[in-house]
């Protein structure tokens, strides 16, 4: 199961890169595995960190989430992986 | 109604003129200008850097005129928002909403402008004369020295 992952703003600046594959293995993945494994291939804790806070916002294949929902990830799906708004 | 996430914003008048002459029920206009602020705790603000996820921001937008329309009764309302680089003292974006009475345009245009700056994934990097932040919801922010 492959998954493409796409990052901005800050979150994109602190990770260090724009976007990343990942293969999850055969099964649909849980959200907050797959942030783990973003965090866990960057060696870095901070994608999670960002999900406990609650300080970002995540789409799945252009549609915002809540992300308290118990989502379920599939092969092909687009995650973008998005700090707090701040325009105006 | 009608939101963007732009270049280069319209010219205010014309915005005015065009939803002026939407409706002759129209008794009130109010308009927000957004201005990038020429100070910042970091010091002297030379530009600001926004980014939007533009399918999403677009979409938002116009759930948060609809229902904005819906909740006051106003009559129109136009957003125009800046994206990429924004120097200090230019504008940022435009609120403006037309409704038959102000009482109901000033609620609406608080909503709009609220919303937009809480719910829309737009997002601005403040570049100072002595470094860089991005700019967080509320205000806060980590500082970074310009690159």
């Amino acid at each position: 199961m492959r998954i493409y992952v796409k990052f901005y703003a800050k979150i994109r600046d602190e990770i260090g890169i724009d976007h990343m594959f990942l293969d999850m293995g055969n099964n649909p993945s849980r959200l907050i595995e797959v942030i783990r494994e973003i965090d866990r291939r960057m060696n870095k804790k901070i994608i999670e960190e960002y999900y406990v806070r609650r300080r970002l916002l995540i789409s799945i294949n252009d549609t915002l989430i809540d992300i308290d929902d118990d989502i379920l990830l599939r092969d092909g799906d687009k995650i973008d992986i998005m700090p707090l708004p701040s325009g105006g | 109604m009608y939101a963007s996430i732009t270049d280069k914003l319209s010219k205010l008048d014309k915005l005015i003129g065009k939803i002026k002459e939407g409706s002759e029920e129209i008794g009130a206009i109010l308009v927000f200008i957004g201005v990038v602020r020429g100070i910042s705790p970091l010091g002297k603000v030379i530009r600001l850097e926004y980014e939007a996820h533009e399918k999403l921001a677009q979409n938002k937008l116009n759930e948060i005129l609809h229902d904005v329309k819906t909740k006051y009764g106003i009559i129109d309302a136009i957003v125009e928002h800046r994206k990429g680089s924004v120097s200090r003292g230019e504008d940022i974006v435009y609120v403006v909403v037309a409704s038959r009475y102000r009482k109901e345009g000033f609620k609406a245009l608080i909503e709009i402008v609220e919303r937009l700056k809480r719910e829309v994934p737009i997002w601005k990097k403040e570049v100072t004369e002595h470094g860089y932040r991005w700019i967080e919801e509320g205000g806060s922010s980590n500082n970074k020295d310009e690159e």
